[in-house]
């Protein structure tokens, strides 16, 4: 897998404990720094604002504040910071959903490593992009 | 009893009078050993006659209906709705199907009522014969079957809910971890770091037990094939460790006396269930040290499960209705007992905590098996 130098910031936010310590081991291993873990929305909006990372890996269905109202929230705050919503759900309508709250990207759980690696790295991209040129739109889908 | 007018056949025939009496003895016994109610009134509206039923319903005898219109024996609404119908058949000269709803000295009830003309010899309309059958009980019982039935479903949906939130927190998240896992392993292999990838591949393998043992407690919750495979009391010795583990129990003893062999297997799932349920409540909020299990049935008699525990007892206001998910939890027991012709009891004991008794009426024994728990 491609390495990004310098390593692009990520916070986790997913409230499953388990889940989410191993995609930190597997992202700490590929290049990326995890700068925060999360286990709710509004924590999760919390830290984004005090971290400021380049990107956000989110689960949908939370307690306290779910992943789209979430991904607004971070998206209003920082626009720079792209929004990767990793959900156990398969459904257009809520990949819609998420983009409309300004989601990079939408992935299921299901998702091989290898891809999610991938769209990682094109947010850290778009989030070099936005921070120093403004936003510049979404991921196209990607394949 | 009413008269029964006289048949025509027999005049056209020349049968005798003494002949006749025969027959028209006959034809009352016949009329009134008739369930429905049966009557027949002239083009006016009078009664001609009346079967014991028809007396029988209205709370009147037969003398005091005979004679008399509607208008004369019922409130004005009734009777003006069954004149109504009387006319529409005397005006087609056609038989007709009506509903009616009289309220009668039992209260209000539901006839399904089919009217025919009766002729003179010229042919012409002379009046109305009726017979009416109460639907009442009949009609009470569809709703009840289609409230159970929404019920039904209703439970049926709740429960696919729950499996589906069991299936994503559990097996998904667990294998959505398992791969991030392993390809974190193939990353360190890449990397020739063999000892922290083997430390990885060892999670993994951990993480799999643990997610098979999970899919099993599941597979489990929806039907334990212990249940099918070798019968309720077997099913329920597991379900009572397991509670016992889950809640801390000191002691959850079990009982069982099946002295007709293995049991109807509607009654083993739904006495499953209550089982199941019964515990799962003591569990979550009896606060109890020690539970008992006791399942019996004599030949032919009775099957009685009863779940016994020595914590802190009921709420009565939240058995009569306020209770939430405990509530809900008793309802759906009382159905499913009910539904195979048993009744449900939960009441406080003397010593302190509570009784869950469910009794199935016998004789439920299925020949076959030999014995309550084959090996």
């Amino acid at each position: 897998m491609t390495r990004l130098p310098p390593r692009p910031r990520v916070l986790l936010a997913d409230d499953h404990t388990r889940l989410r310590e191993a995609l930190r081991d597997l992202l700490e291993e590929t290049g990326f720094e995890v700068v925060g873990e999360s286990g709710d929305g509004a924590d999760a909006v919390a830290m984004a604002r005090q971290l400021e990372p380049d990107i956000v890996v989110i689960d949908l269905r939370m307690p306290v504040l779910n992943g789209l109202d979430a991904t607004r929230l971070i998206k209003d705050g920082r626009s720079a910071t792209q929004v990767v919503v990793l959900s156990a759900f398969e459904s257009p309508e809520l990949e819609r959903q998420a983009r409309e709250a300004g989601a990079f990207a939408y992935l299921d759980k299901g998702t091989m490593a290898r891809r999610v690696h991938r769209v990682l790295l094109g947010a850290a991209v778009q989030a070099v992009l936005a921070t120093n040129l403004g936003p510049q739109g979404q991921e196209p889908e990607a394949g | 009893m009413g008269r029964v007018v006289e048949g025509t056949g027999g005049q056209r025939s020349g049968v005798g009078a003494g002949e006749r009496e025969t027959t028209n003895a006959m034809l009352r016994s016949v009329i009134d050993g008739i369930a429905d109610l049966v009557y027949a009134k002239d083009a006016e509206g009078r009664y001609l006659l009346v079967n014991l039923a028809a007396a029988d319903a209205s709370g009147l005898r037969p003398d005091q209906i005979l004679g008399h219109t509607d208008a004369d024996l019922l409130p004005g609404p009734a009777a003006a709705s069954l004149r109504a119908a009387d006319r529409r058949v005397i005006a087609s000269g056609l038989p007709h199907r009506s509903r009616e709803e009289p309220v009668t000295p039992d209260g209000p009830r539901v006839y399904q009522a089919l009217k025919a003309p009766t002729r003179d010899a010229a042919g012409r309309v002379a009046g109305v014969v009726g017979v009416s059958r109460d639907v009442t009980e009949e009609e009470q019982a569809q709703a009840a079957r289609r409230r159970l039935l929404g019920r039904v479903h209703d439970i049926q949906e709740e429960e696919r809910g729950r499996v589906a939130v069991g299936l994503h927190d559990g097996p998904l998240q667990g294998l959505a971890t398992l791969g991030f896992k392993l390809a974190r392993a193939k990353e360190l292999l890449a990397d020739g770091q063999t000892r922290p990838a083997m430390a990885v591949l060892g999670a993994c393998e951990a993480d799999v037990a643990g997610e098979v043992a999970a899919l099993r407690r599941t597979m489990h919750d929806l039907r334990p094939l212990v249940l099918d495979q070798q019968g309720l009391a077997a099913a329920l010795e597991d379900q009572a460790e397991a509670v016992r583990a889950r809640a801390g129990l000191a002691a959850c003893r079990l009982t069982m006396r099946l002295e007709g062999g293995r049991l109807d297997p509607a009654v083993e799932i739904a006495l499953y269930r209550v089982a199941q349920q019964a515990l799962a409540n003591v569990a979550d909020h009896a606060g109890a040290t020690e539970v008992e299990v006791r399942l019996e049935q004599a030949p032919a008699g009775d099957v009685v499960l009863a779940v016994a525990d020595d914590g802190c007892g009921f709420d009565p206001a939240s058995v009569a209705g306020g209770g939430g998910g405990f509530q809900f939890g008793l309802t759906v027991m009382a159905e499913r007992v009910e539904a195979l012709g048993g009744r449900l009891t939960v009441r406080a004991r003397d010593e302190g905590g509570t009784v869950v008794e469910a009794r199935i009426p016998g004789p439920t024994a299925t020949p076959a098996a030999p014995e309550g728990r084959p090996a």
